[in-house]
């Protein structure tokens, strides 16, 4: 080739590669615009420390945040939820009753005066765990404080209050009827659980709320609550021994241990097959698959939970909500999900459909999941989800009550108190091959129930 | 994706409007600016600087009473077409590109407002409002896509509306209520109305009112307002304005009416009852439509409330109670009641007589020392906005779509403070002249 004709072709092949990149050149990119962003990336300053209270005897999780004048607190009880309870039903009356007075208030005079002071106190109780949270303005810290101790240990349960909140649970029970996802669960209570108290309906029979009086309800709180069982993420407008003397002051009632309680023995069954019920009123199918899940201190916990977003996580951009919802149509949404309980951890799948395209989703979401099992994800959908959690880190700090609430899982869970430090870490260090191998070692080998997953539909028409 | 319909929206409104008003405290209920740019864009920036994240809200003032008539679910619709391309970013590319970066996004619609937000890390806002801007003017609607979109939205009606009874009996008694005026119909719009929606239909929405000079942009978090500003003009300001006056649309005024709705219908558990009663465009003020606020809240806040006090823990005749208000200049408005009877005398009684008579009773007992201890426990809360960046942007957003200025919304607490035993009479004695208004009772209805 003479030199002449080598400096012509390359001189044309430069001008093409220049055309073809500016043919091509995507009209938005976004990844010019996050680089040439003028707001850069920035770590939230806030750190967690373990405090320690009564000598070692009580524990809990606390950040300093001095922003804003307002406190969070979220902490509850271990192993003291609906699931353990002595009596049916007490765990649900002392949920719904024990704001209604409490000390020197009337449940009237209580709600007046955390109104006034912009104190928020909620209780709520699941199948494990009893769990509290209180936020409150600073000037109104040592108020907030004491109605927190009465609430805790000096609940009025008044007979009168009492017995209106057992005729409106009655109601409410009735009204739950109505809800197909009601109907579902209980198919799952029946099918699944059984004889476990997790199969318990969610509110009992007025015959049941009727024996529980508020002897039974104060005998509970009393059994429930010690300072061995119990868990707290604090945050906001405290020093770190202001939120010491919180926690000695408020938890000072406590016992120091308590008798454990335990769930009996129980093998959760996913061989069994496919459950449906109709229900006449409902014009969609609901359906629900489960499997057995992952512990949340399992090696293979992020792999898996990577692994899970990517086929049918939270968004609109997994595989199943692309084949199923964006492709075809079928569906407002289809989501899977790990969970976690004292009694199994599960993987579930959910969705919605016309009751003519529900078999259908089915078989879509069986061949999706073939695909993904057989295959694994590929690198790209690694490093896209991976680089999404990495990128949402810092809107678990958005408000006061998101820190608490998340340094009380933190404690809770076991995942120790440089939990936050670490997590980048985490995400980022897990590879194809883990999350592949995870995939194959500790997921179910097929969607149904030769592969170990248990489908539950409530059918419309 | 969700829309509200009109009973949610009220109780929305409610909740914004009672939870969240400002505080008369030390410091100032929000950093919060305002400005307008030059294509019509407004753009509100709260700053709140404690965590590194910011949320982006751009509102369109349009919704379902825009809807062509018979073409109930454009609205809406179109809100989940947004999603699936324009001119620059492909189907399937917003959704991937804001989850891949971390960014919650999520969007709805009401009967007078479609609201779009990201919620992300502040080294992101950037792309989020490249995004949104986009496609505000370069959506690219393909059959195929609107299709499929069409599908969902039918999904999403039968599983939000059509899988329980009541919210039939609700949307019976809206469409009784309203007649011919469009806030008759669902937001989601009815099964076969979705099915006839084209393509067509959506690209004549959103060239009519998707535009800047019909919008309203909230920046609330990490971010300054000169940085604001910037940005703004940056990823918005070179969007051309339609220059569509905002032609003021005449809407059917509802004929007098006062009418009992009895249905009985399959699924049904819980005998429930609800009243409303129409609120005519025009004619309530700021200052009732807040005097009605306090009312509501005086009466039905919580079960401390004196309706709840009276008619449920000491005569035994319900077993809940519940008041809304939503107002909207325009368009008018509600002042809703809903309860549940405690047995079937009160069932088959006059249910709205009890009611009212109560709620007047309750009125005549209402001083000025008890309104004054209502105000404070209003204001308590909203110290809570000044952590929030989520709830000060749906705070400040819903206030600026509700007709107030800025400077309004930052003096709220004087606005609360100057309402009085008398006025919140008046706003009351307005409501009760209103000639429209229907009674519901719904029961089981046996096969």
């Amino acid at each position: 080739m003479s030199r002449k004709l080598l400096w012509r072709s390359l001189a044309f092949v430069l001008i093409c590669m220049v055309l073809i990149k500016a043919f091509f050149s995507p009209k938005f990119d976004a990844e010019k615009i996050l680089e040439e962003s003028t707001l850069k990336e920035r770590s939230f300053a806030g750190e967690a420390v373990e405090i320690n209270a009564f000598g070692d005897k009580l524990k809990a999780y606390f950040m300093e945040e001095h922003s804003v004048p307002i406190v969070a607190v979220n902490f509850g009880f271990e192993k003291a939820g609906k699931a353990y309870e002595k009596k049916e039903g007490v765990v649900l009356l002392a949920e719904t009753s024990v704001l209604d007075g409490a000390g020197p208030f009337s449940r009237k005079e209580l709600r007046e005066v955390m109104k006034e002071k912009g104190i928020h106190i909620s209780v709520s109780a699941g199948n494990d765990n009893l769990n509290f949270s209180l936020s409150y303005v600073k000037k109104f810290e040592k108020d907030a404080w004491d109605i927190l101790k009465a609430v805790l240990y000096e609940p009025r349960l008044e007979e009168s209050d009492l017995s209106l909140t057992k005729q409106q649970l009655a109601a409410e029970r009735v009204r739950q009827f109505e809800s197909p996802s009601y109907h579902l669960g209980r198919l799952v209570d029946e099918y699944f659980y059984q004889d476990h108290p997790y199969g318990k309906d969610s509110i009992p029979t007025d015959e049941v709320l009727h024996k529980i009086s508020a002897e039974d309800i104060r005998a509970y709180l009393k059994e429930a609550m010690s300072k061995d069982n119990f868990y707290a993420g604090i945050a906001g407008d405290l020093t770190r021994d202001e939120a010491k003397a919180f926690l000695e002051y408020v938890f000072d009632g406590l016992k120091d241990n308590r008798e454990e309680w335990t769930l009996p023995e129980w093998t959760p069954d996913f061989s069994m097959p496919k459950v449906e019920k109709e229900l006449s009123f409902s014009a969609q199918s609901f359906v629900l698959m489960a499997g057995r899940g992952i512990k949340r201190l399992d090696d293979d916990f992020y792999p898996l939970y990577i692994a899970n977003d990517i086929f049918g996580g939270s968004g609109l951009n997994s595989r199943l909500n692309k084949a199923i919802r964006e492709k075809e149509g079928l569906t407002y949404g289809i989501y899977s999900y790990f969970s976690n309980s004292d009694a199994v951890d599960l993987w579930q799948i959910s969705f919605s459909a016309a009751p003519g395209n529900a078999e259908k989703v089915l078989e879509m979401a069986v061949a999706e999941y073939q695909n993904f099992y057989d295959k694994g994800v590929t690198k790209a959908e690694l490093d896209q989800a991976k680089k999404s959690l990495l990128s949402s880190f810092n809107l678990r700090f958005s408000t006061l009550s998101n820190i608490a609430g998340m340094l009380r899982e933190m404690q809770r869970q076991g995942l120790g108190i440089d939990f936050l430090a670490k997590r980048q870490g985490m995400v980022s260090e897990v590879e194809l091959e883990a999350v592949n191998r995870a995939i194959k070692n500790k997921m179910p080998k097929s969607l149904n129930h030769k592969g170990g997953i248990r489908v539950f539909e409530v059918s419309g028409k | 994706m969700k829309f509200a319909r009109m009973v949610k929206m009220i109780k929305k409104i409610l909740v914004v409007l009672c939870l969240l008003l400002p505080i008369k405290a030390e410091a100032k209920l929000l950093e919060m600016s305002y400005f307008k740019l030059s294509n019509g864009l407004e753009v509100a920036v709260i700053e709140n600087h404690k965590a590194p994240v910011v949320l982006q809200m751009l509102y369109y003032k349009t919704g379902s009473v825009n809807d062509p008539l018979g073409k109930g679910g454009l609205a809406h619709l179109l809100e989940h077409m947004m999603f699936r391309g324009t001119k620059n970013v492909a189907d399937q590319m917003f959704n991937r590109l804001t989850d891949e970066n971390g960014a919650e996004n999520n969007a709805y619609t009401t009967y007078n407002e479609t609201g779009y937000y990201e919620f992300s890390d502040i080294s992101k806002l950037e792309l989020m409002m490249a995004l949104e801007a986009d496609r505000m003017v370069n959506l690219n609607l393909s059959e195929e896509a609107f299709l499929k979109e069409r599908d969902i939205v039918l999904q999403e009606r039968l599983q939000r509306f059509e899988t329980k009874p009541t919210p039939l009996f609700y949307e019976m008694l809206s469409e009784m209520l309203w007649q011919e005026h469009p806030l008759s119909h669902p937001v989601s719009g009815k099964v076969d109305e979705i099915k006839g929606l084209t393509k067509e239909d959506a690209q004549a929405f959103y060239q009519k009112w998707y535009r800047p000079d019909n919008a309203l942009l909230v920046l609330s978090g990490d971010i300054g307002v000169d940085e604001a500003k910037v940005l703004a003009e940056k990823y918005y300001g070179s969007i051309k304005p339609k220059n569509e006056a905002n032609a003021s649309l005449e809407y059917a005024k509802p004929k007098e009416m006062d009418s009992t709705l009895h249905l009985k219908l399959k699924g049904v558990e819980q005998k429930r009852f609800a009243m409303y009663i129409l609120l005519e465009s025009g004619a309530f003020s700021k200052k009732d439509v807040l005097s009605l606020e306090l009312l509501g809240r005086y009466l039905a806040a919580d079960d401390a409330a004196y309706l709840y006090d009276k008619l449920v823990y000491q005569e035994k005749k319900l077993l809940a109670i519940d008041m809304g208000i939503s107002y909207d200049e325009k368009l008018g408005g509600t002042l809703s009641f809903y309860a549940i009877p405690a047995d079937m005398n009160v069932f088959r009684g006059d249910v709205t007589q009890l009611v009212l008579t109560a709620a007047q009773k309750g009125l005549d007992e209402l001083t000025e020392e008890k309104l004054t201890r209502i105000k404070n426990q209003m204001l308590a809360s909203t110290v809570y906005l000044q952590e929030n960046p989520q709830s000060a942007a749906r705070f400040a957003g819903d206030m600026l779509m509700n007709g107030f200025n800025a400077h309004e919304i930052m003096h709220y607490d004087e606005a609360i403070e100057g309402v009085g035993v008398d006025d919140i009479k008046q706003a009351f004695e307005k409501v009760m002249a209103s000639k429209v208004r229907v009674s519901g009772y719904l029961e089981a209805k046996n096969e």
